[in-house]
Formats: C-alpha cells, structure tokens, sequence
C-alpha cells in the first residue's frame, strides 16, 4: 500500500506543468507589485483659492522614504498648497510641505507616523530596455499598477515652463493621480518617481494639413511618460531631510557642448560654451559672459556637463572655485564663489 | 364554311403584312375572289400602309408642324384667346425653369450646411471630480445609403483636473544644462 501511494505521488509530480516563461514573468510582476504597494501613498493638495467655495484640491500619489514619516512627491503638486495630507490605506495623515527641489522638481512632505514602509531605491540607474513597474494612485484609486519598459534615459522635459534634466522616458502608461508614484525595476528597487506625461499628439506632416484639417482631428499617438531618476530623488530627499530646506550648489549659468565642429575651429578637445548668465548670480558677479567657452572647473578639464552639474549641485555652503575660459581667443583665469541655490 | 366579312376584315392586317398563317390566307383569298367590298377595304388597307410607310422614311417639309397647330389653334380657338394662351405659355414655360433652379440651389444649400450642433447630456459624477458627458456622435454611413446617417450617444468622462499628471510641453535637445 505505502509503496503505491508513493508510486502515485511520484507520477503526479511527474506530470505537474512546469510554468512557462510568460507566467514565470507575470508571477515576478505581480510580486514587485505587491512588494513596493505598501510603500505608495495617496497624496490630497487643498488650495483655498476662493474662501467663498469649497477648496480646490489635488490628488496624486507620494512615496515612504523613511520609516518615520519622510515621503517624497512632485514638487508642483504641492506648491503653493494651503494644506496637504497623505494616506495610506485607511489611515490618514496630516502632512507638513518640508521644502522643494525646483530643479529636480522633489517635494518633501512630514507626516507624524513611525511604522510606515520605506521603499527601498536602486543604486543603479534606469536601462533602456529594463523593466518599469508604476504603482500610483490613477483617478484616486489606491495601488493602481501597471506594467512598462524604460525607453531611454537622460531626457530633458519642460515642464510648468521648467527644464527638469536626465529624466527616464517610459512607456509605461501613468494616468492622472499617478504623479508622485513609484517607478521600480525588475527587483523591485524603485528606480524613479513618476514625473510626467507628453501630450500624445502627433503633429507630423499629413495630407489632412493640406486640405485645412485641424491637427486635433488627427489620431493622438501613444503617450510617453516620465519619471525623476532616484539618484535625483535620494540627493534632494537627503539633502531636504538634513537642512529642512534644499541645499544644492548654484552657479547661475547655462550652458551647452561645444560641438565638434566648433571644437575644431577653436583647436579645443573639450569645454562647454555660456549660453545664459543668470541674474543676481555668482557667475554674473565673477563676469562670466554669454559665448565664453568653460575650459576648466576646479582644476578638472570640463568634458560632461552632466558631471559638472552635479559636481555643482553636491556644494553644501559657498565655496570658492577657479574657473578656466576661452574669451575672445583668449584664455582667461577666474575666480567665482558657488552660493546656495536661493530655490526661486 | 367560308369565312364572314368581319372575320376577314380582323385578318386584314396579318394578310396585307404576309404573316397571316397558310389556312387563314386560303381563306380570306377565297372570301376577298368572291366580295367585291372586302376586296376595297384592302385596297385602301394597302395603300395607308404603303403612305405610312413613306412618312417614316423622311423629315416632313418645313413649317409642316407649325401649320398644322396655328390650323387647329384657329379652328379651336378665338383670335384674342391665342395671344393669351401664347403668353400663358411663356409665362409657364419661364416658371417651371424658375422653379427647377430654385430647387437646385436649396438643396445644394442645404446639403453644404453643416449639421446643427449636437446638445448633449452632462452630469456629475457623485463626489465630483468626474462628469459624464453623452453627446451624439454621427456614425458614418457608406456614401450611397439613402438612410439618413445613425446617431448614437456614446458617453465620455471628462475629467475636472483634480486627479494631477502634468504634461510635457517639450523635449529640448539641445543639451543645455543649467546648474
């Protein structure tokens, strides 16, 4: 009897089905998902715009960052908000705007709990062509998930009439109410903060254009969406939580790559040239002028603007550098002190 | 038995035309040798048949027509009534033109005119944030349906903004930074 009741189990596992490929990646999906959901929460911005009717308010979504009741969020949900609160499940809490990042466009919000779960970020950046899984809160439905890949990196999207630099493109779809939610890889690490959405208008040369039709008659394309680095999410949100207000280095200059023809023509192997000089700036008060060439930062030749940004940006208190120009054909030495990104 | 005068005078047509059949020919040859009056109305048969036959082969003389309604206008009408019926006739003939082009430019009027607007149906969601527009949508008929085109209410969700997302208003390339 006992040997064939083993004989039976035997065959039975015999013919259990393997999972296939696709439901091994379902599984892997729906655990990240229920992995990083407990530490998404909902977050409601009220603006008293007009005392005489109810308050307009926001909703979009926040991520734990802390056990004790750090979350970050997108900066422009939350300006110029009279009252914000946050919650999770069916608790709710009332939130304290820490202070924002204009150029990474992070928010910290203070909430008083001490067992929330933080969520825990990739030290890695986003790949393209790695997995993007967005858990926000679509039309204010908590949790909501979804399923994408990471199209590509290091874009630049303005919005709100704000450049925000090195954003993940994805195509995984966010709706309103997901701004503020978390981006994660295939690990389940999150990898960015839901940031954005293009507007999926295709306006490409079309023969309806010829006959006098409306581009809005033409079919939207598929939209892009956007997410902030969580290298940029971690720097302002470390930054935030150790000041209570940001502290990122400024120099007060725009500037672009030289290119390779321009390069050639200068004789340069490297630099960078001012295209804007911002006013009431260190670099306004050193002399710094549009068209001047960036040969040097601190002794370091400037080959990545992005380096240099963030070389930048780590300045914690004004701090005097020496910076190397091309002007006029000539090569210029200059001093200027970075100051503290006033955050206007 | 022979044939009667009636009976011949029925086959008279297929007789002079040749498409009578062989005993009905017989027949009427045998009645037509033995009645002189039967003899004469195909006499008379063939030669309106041989006139007719003229009359199709060639136009009428000029003025044949015009003739022929001025003598039957005077015959049937006084002389002030002719001037009038002239003139009704005019006045007719210039009306129905009239009539036919207005017909054509009121349609194509409205044919271009573009179809009224549609009313549709809004109400809120409860809890606000959300209302539910149904409005007509036309649903496109193949050209050469006479059917009026089918409206149907298909409803939409239009969304008051309270649920954020903000959407990009560009994607510079340019590589600029600012820091």
């Amino acid at each position: 009897m006992n040997a064939l009741l083993i004989l039976a189990t035997g065959l039975g596992a015999a013919q259990t089905k393997e999972p296939t490929p696709l439901e091994r990646i379902e599984r892997e999906v729906t655990a990240v998902i229920e992995k990083v959901r407990p530490s998404v929460v909902q977050v409601t911005a009220s603006f008293g715009i007009d005392p005489n009717l109810p308050a307009q308010s926001l909703t979009f979504s926040g991520v734990v960052y802390t056990r004790d009741g750090y979350v970050v969020t997108d900066a422009g949900g939350v300006d110029r908000a009279v009252e914000v609160r946050v919650k999770k499940g069916d608790r709710s809490f009332a939130a304290r705007l820490v202070a924002s990042d204009r150029k990474s466009g992070v928010a910290v919000l203070k909430v008083e709990a001490a067992d929330l779960s933080p969520a825990a970020l990739s030290d890695r950046p986003a790949r393209p062509g790695g997995f993007a899984i967005a858990v926000g809160n679509a039309y204010g439905a908590a949790g909501s998930a979804s399923f994408g890949t990471v199209n590509g990196v290091d874009r630049a999207v303005v919005v709100g009439g704000r450049t925000f630099d090195d954003m993940i493109q994805l195509t995984t779809p966010v709706q309103p109410g997901d701004c503020g939610g978390l981006v994660a890889d295939a690990s389940g690490r999150m990898v960015g903060l839901v940031h954005s959405i293009s507007s999926g208008e295709g306006r490409g040369l079309s023969l309806l254009e010829f006959f006098g039709k409306d581009a809005r008659d033409l079919q939207p394309t598929t939209p892009v969406s956007f997410a902030t680095p969580a290298a940029a999410v971690k720097f302002a949100a470390d930054r935030i939580i150790k000041h209570q207000k940001m502290v990122r280095g400024r120099l007060g200059v725009t500037a672009r790559p030289l290119d390779e023809t321009a390069r050639a023509q200068l004789g340069l192997e490297h630099g960078a040239e001012i295209v804007r000089v911002e006013p009431d700036s260190p670099a306004r008060r050193a002399r710094l002028a549009t068209r001047d060439i960036l040969l040097e930062f601190d002794g370091q030749p400037v080959r990545d603007l992005a380096a240099l940004q963030r070389k930048v940006a780590e300045v914690e208190r004004p701090t005097a550098v020496k910076l190397a120009i091309l002007r006029n054909g000539e090569r210029r030495e200059v001093e200027v002190e970075i100051d503290i990104d006033p955050q206007r | 038995m022979g044939l009667s005068c009636e009976d011949v005078r029925e086959l008279l047509p297929l007789y002079a035309g040749g498409e009578a059949a062989e005993n009905e020919r017989v027949a009427a040859e045998a009645h037509l040798a033995l009645c002189a009056g039967c003899a004469r109305e195909l006499d008379h048969y063939r030669e309106m048949r041989a006139n007719l036959a003229s009359v199709r082969e060639e136009d009428p003389p000029s003025g044949t027509w015009k003739a022929i309604t001025e003598g039957a206008c005077a015959r049937l009408f006084p002389r002030g009534a002719r001037r009038a019926i002239a003139l009704f006739d005019e006045a007719l003939r210039f009306a129905a033109v009239l009539a036919v082009g207005l017909a054509v430019g009121v349609g194509a009027h409205v044919a271009a005119r573009p179809d009224a607007p549609a009313t549709a149906v809004v109400r809120t969601l409860p809890g606000g944030g959300a209302t539910v527009t149904a409005a007509p949508v036309d649903h496109p008929s193949f050209h050469l349906n006479p059917e009026p085109p089918t409206r149907y209410y298909a409803p939409r969700v239009n969304l008051d903004g309270s649920y954020y997302l903000p959407r990009v208003e560009a994607m510079p390339v340019t590589g600029e930074r600012d820091f």
